[in-house]
């Protein structure tokens, strides 16, 4: 929703560990993290400060996946990815490595997919590694 | 005749065997074995340590301080102690009670027990509330058992059991049962 970007981040998970040589946090075990209707779960997420902000969430798993409501009226949007990188206040979601991302029945796989989340739009392809695989699945409307 | 002499001779020897005894109770107060003996009190402690380059590192302030000879346990009432170390913030632990290991490597923290830190250019003051930690000063590293919580700014930390490494740069472990709450904007 427009308004995640507010709302606090709420994470739990098996453990937290405070570096101050990289001003990171990092949580590790069945991390779950909400913010909003935006949730995300992930084996370890490290989150890196700027200044004394919470800046970039960095989710790591086996897949680490996300799941977003863009509007109210509107179905989910999930993710999923081997890595997804949140940058809180910019608002956009970068999903690598078997990337998928879906909303409805529409869905979207590549090596990495760069999600913006209030425009609920997305770019695929352009991968960390060059390849520019993208494969896309939209189902028509079924007109009335 | 003779009987009652024998027996006026049992009667004084009887009584000056019990006359002789020494008294159970004096026994008991001169020395209990086992028993901890307080040797020696202090009001108002102030113990100062510095490092190698003469630079202030620790220090322990305490209202009342008493010192046991068996033991060469140190136990201290609303202990404070104080961390300091060149271009970084300070950190200031306090405790109900405190105990004091004979070699002072250990340090135990009983009851209610809180650490803060400072803020610096980098980092926001921090506050973590405890109980029942053990500070190795030595190492300037502490650890807990119990629940923590960990507030800075309007973000907070729970956790069940802390490790913390005080040097800098910091580093603060939960080892279980984490949970966080970050303002964003």
């Amino acid at each position: 929703l427009p308004s995640d970007k507010d709302a606090p981040v709420e994470i739990e998970a098996d453990s937290a560990d405070i570096d101050g040589a990289t001003n990171t946090t990092t949580y590790r075990g069945k991390v779950r993290i909400s913010q909003g209707s935006m949730e995300l779960k992930a084996d370890k997420v490290v989150i890196t400060f700027k200044g004394r902000k919470p800046h970039i969430l960095t989710a790591t798993g086996t897949p680490a996946k996300f799941r977003q409501k863009p509007e109210q009226d509107k179905g989910w949007v999930t993710g999923q990815g081997r890595t997804i990188v949140y940058r809180i206040n910019s608002e956009e979601l970068v999903l690598t490595g078997n990337a998928v991302l879906t909303q409805n029945d529409d869905s979207f796989r590549s090596d990495r997919i760069v999600y913006d989340r209030v425009k609920a739009r997305l770019k695929a392809g352009a991968a960390a590694q060059g390849s520019e695989r993208v494969k896309v699945i939209i189902h028509p409307q079924d007109t009335p | 005749m003779r009987t009652w002499l024998l027996l006026l001779l049992l009667g004084v020897l009887g009584f000056t065997w019990w006359a002789s005894r020494p008294e159970p109770s004096a026994i008991s107060t001169t020395q209990t074995p086992g028993k901890d003996v307080q040797d020696y009190s202090l009001n108002g402690l102030a113990l100062r340590q510095f490092d190698i380059q003469g630079q202030l590192s620790h220090r322990l302030l305490a209202e009342d301080m008493q010192h046991y000879r068996g033991s060469g346990l140190t136990r201290i009432q609303t202990p404070e102690y104080i961390l300091y170390e060149q271009g970084s913030p300070v950190w200031t632990v306090n405790a109900a009670r405190g105990e004091l290991s004979s070699d002072q490597t250990l340090l135990k923290l009983f009851g209610k027990t809180t650490l803060e830190r400072e803020a610096d250019d980098m980092h926001p003051a921090m506050r973590l509330e405890t109980a029942d930690l053990r500070i190795y000063p030595h190492k300037e590293y502490a650890e807990t058992d119990e629940p923590v919580t960990v507030t800075s700014e309007q973000n907070w930390i729970k956790s069940t059991g802390m490790q913390a490494w005080f040097k800098s740069p910091t580093r603060i472990l939960f080892p279980a049962q984490a949970r966080a709450h970050y303002v964003a904007q």
